[in-house]
């Protein structure tokens, strides 16, 4: 059933990437008057600048002349006095669309982390672990042949000072490509196949493919977003599970620019069905073993919240987050029972941000987590304390 | 023939529009307004609403959740962000040659600014700390204390900092330049998608897609919580000796040597 489930988020996302309804890309038909024309439009919106019709001829005139700018600012100024014009949202879309800069954005980010209990363990040592993390994004967008194209790459990269827990050592590089095309005036969808690869505890660990579909709407002009994704892993097979699997996930991303001056709200709800069901069972194998293995086949439900308040004209920004998560098992079990395994994660957060650290796009972060998960297998209940040190520069 | 024309119908609008209480020159009018807009010319405060006048030496500004856009006679427009401040200082359009000088001075916010049908070196913007040629056609600019952020998204400007009087070309859409008090420039350096302020469909920059750049977690690694899982599970079903593993192989798990 869940197979099911995997596959058909796969296929829709797929699908997603096909030629989806798009609306037409053109402008109105209009005669083509001329820069004249243009000018006397503009002196009769100078006497009546909420006549939408005037306005819509204007920017129909404006675009059919290649004057995008000119479009673009009437169709903003419809849109000030009447948000919910269809045509206008279509045009400034299109505008927009026509407009826009080709771009590669490069985001790297490196720093100190220093983690209570790295291995999650119900009775964590009595010190603490070092690691360095760093992460690289590169988010390339530009047109070609009319149809926006998106492509990113991210790596992250776990790497603990000393010994002790360096088997707790990750990193992993992943990149995905595919086109931004708007299936309605407000609402654009990504549709992008993926590749990524991942090491972990000195080995190979995974190469994995994925289908994603991203679905973007602004607002008020804020980004709000849904990622949709199904992958496949193909699992290094010295490792334990080593075997194939799929998991699907969704990911919401909720922007709330200026709830309060200065303050935005961010709220990212997750879901992920993960079947990688590699594992010994109990008995079969090792018969020492109480419960049966599969650390990778769970139903996980959550959400992360997050406060970001601006000082000082930017010059200070302060954060909070809480986020919960609970993880539910489908094959773990609670020794001495037939009870699958559950756990709860709670982990609210600071962070104090200093922009344009040193320079402009650059961030100074200083932050600290909490996390408390508690499961009915007591041996997995921690807590963790997590103080972070990093540097993030875009460029 | 046509452009005499224009030109005529140009200063009749200009005069017939023109409020009989103003001695300052009608240049354009409010083509939108929400919320709190407000002009302050000849030391009077008035109340801006769509259809407004505005006039040479006219103070605007926006207050919070607030959005205006001013649209000139020669079809440059002035997108102005909330809790923002920009005087007109010097408007000449003459039709007939497509030609004038257009001059704001702003002094904190956010504006959009789309170049209508003046010869691209007509325009000139002054900011507390730079003064910018725009050569056409779509430049966000931000306005801080400290700082001036210019962002060209079509066409090119030049900046020239107050400070040091030295002038750096913009010239590739979708980057941006930073000018401080100091002096200091910075870029150009490729905007990074942060928008500075939102009010309804309008967004400064005109392209962006995050409040503060990472909101929302940037690296999309796996959860530690199942890699320590998988750790936990690897070790404890293997039974192995330390550096040895379990290995699967047809179907047979054995620890590798």
């Amino acid at each position: 059933m869940r197979r099911h489930l995997i596959f058909s988020l796969l296929l829709s996302s797929l699908l997603a990437a096909g030629p989806v309804a798009v609306l037409a890309q053109q402008p109105p038909v209009l005669a083509i008057g001329g820069a004249e024309e243009l000018a006397r439009l503009n002196l009769q919106i100078l006497r009546a600048p909420t006549d939408p019709a005037l306005n819509l001829r204007y920017a129909a005139l404006a675009e059919s002349l290649g004057l995008n700018r000119l479009a673009l600012a009437a169709y903003e100024r419809i849109l000030m006095a009447d948000p919910a014009n269809l045509a206008a949202q279509l045009g400034i879309d299109r505008v927009r669309a026509a407009i826009q800069p080709s771009t590669t954005q490069y985001t790297v980010e490196g720093g100190y982390l220093w983690e209570s209990n790295p291995r999650y363990t119900s009775i964590p040592s009595t010190h603490g672990r070092n690691q360095f993390v760093g992460g690289l994004n590169i988010t390339d967008e530009r047109t070609v042949d009319g149809t926006r194209w998106r492509s990113t790459v991210d790596g992250v990269l776990h790497e603990y000072a000393g010994t002790g827990v360096s088997d707790l050592d990750y990193g992993r590089l992943g990149g995905v490509t595919g086109p931004v095309l708007w299936v309605n005036p407000a609402l654009a969808v990504n549709p992008g196949l993926g590749v990524a690869g991942a090491y972990f505890d000195h080995r190979w660990f995974y190469a994995e493919v994925s289908a994603n579909a991203t679905f973007t709407t602004y607002p008020g002009g804020a980004e709000q977003a849904l990622t949709l994704r199904a992958a496949y892993r193909d699992y290094n097979h010295t490792f334990f599970p080593g075997t194939q699997g799929g998991y699907a996930d969704a990911i919401g991303k909720l922007t709330f620019p200026d709830v309060f001056p200065d303050t935005a709200i961010g709220l990212s709800p997750w879901v992920r069905l993960s079947e990688i069901a590699g594992g010994v069972g109990k008995g079969v194998f090792l018969p020492f073993i109480a419960t049966d293995l599969q650390p990778g086949d769970y139903l996980d439900l959550g959400g992360k919240a997050q406060i970001l308040h601006s000082l000082y004209d930017e010059a200070l920004v302060l954060g909070a987050s809480f986020s919960v998560g609970g993880r539910f098992y489908q094959s773990v079990e609670v020794p001495g029972s037939t009870e699958r395994r559950k756990d709860v994660t709670l982990s609210p957060g600071v962070q104090l941000i200093f922009p344009h650290f040193l320079a402009y796009q650059n961030d100074l972060r200083l932050g600290y987590q909490y996390s408390w998960n508690h499961s009915n297998v007591p041996i997995n209940s921690y807590r963790d304390h997590v103080i972070n040190v990093t540097v993030v520069a875009r460029f | 023939m046509a452009q005499r024309f224009l030109f005529r119908l140009a200063l009749v609008a200009m005069l017939l529009s023109a409020a009989p209480a103003r001695a300052q020159s009608n240049i354009g009018i409010a083509s939108g307004a929400k919320n709190q807009v407000e002009g302050v010319v000849g030391g009077q405060t008035q109340t801006i609403a769509v259809g407004t006048n505005v006039f040479g030496n006219e103070l605007v500004r926006t207050g919070p959740d607030s959005l205006a856009q001013l649209l000139f006679v020669d079809q440059t427009s002035l997108s102005v962000a909330p809790q923002s401040e920009v005087t007109l200082d010097r408007f000449v359009y003459d039709p007939s040659r497509g030609a004038g000088t257009v001059a704001l001075r702003t002094t904190v916010g956010a504006f959009r600014f789309v170049t209508g049908a003046q010869n691209p070196n007509s325009y000139q913007i002054e900011t507390p700390v730079a003064t910018i040629s725009v050569r056409g056609t779509i430049l966000d600019i931000l306005v801080y204390a400290d700082r001036t952020v210019v962002i060209v998204q079509e066409g090119q400007a030049t900046v020239t900092s107050l400070r040091t009087r030295l002038s750096y070309e913009l010239t590739t859409p979708g980057t941006a330049l930073v000018v401080w008090a100091s002096g200091r420039v910075e870029g150009p350096i490729t905007w990074d998608s942060t928008i500075i302020k939102v009010n309804g469909s309008v967004p400064f920059p005109l392209f962006g897609n995050t409040i503060w750049p990472d909101q929302h977690d940037l690296f999309p690694g796996d959860n530690r919580k199942f890699l320590n899982d998988l750790l936990n599970a690897d070790r404890q079903s293997s039974g192995c000796s330390p550096g040895s593993v379990l290995v699967t192989f047809n179907g047979r798990s054995f620890c590798s040597p």
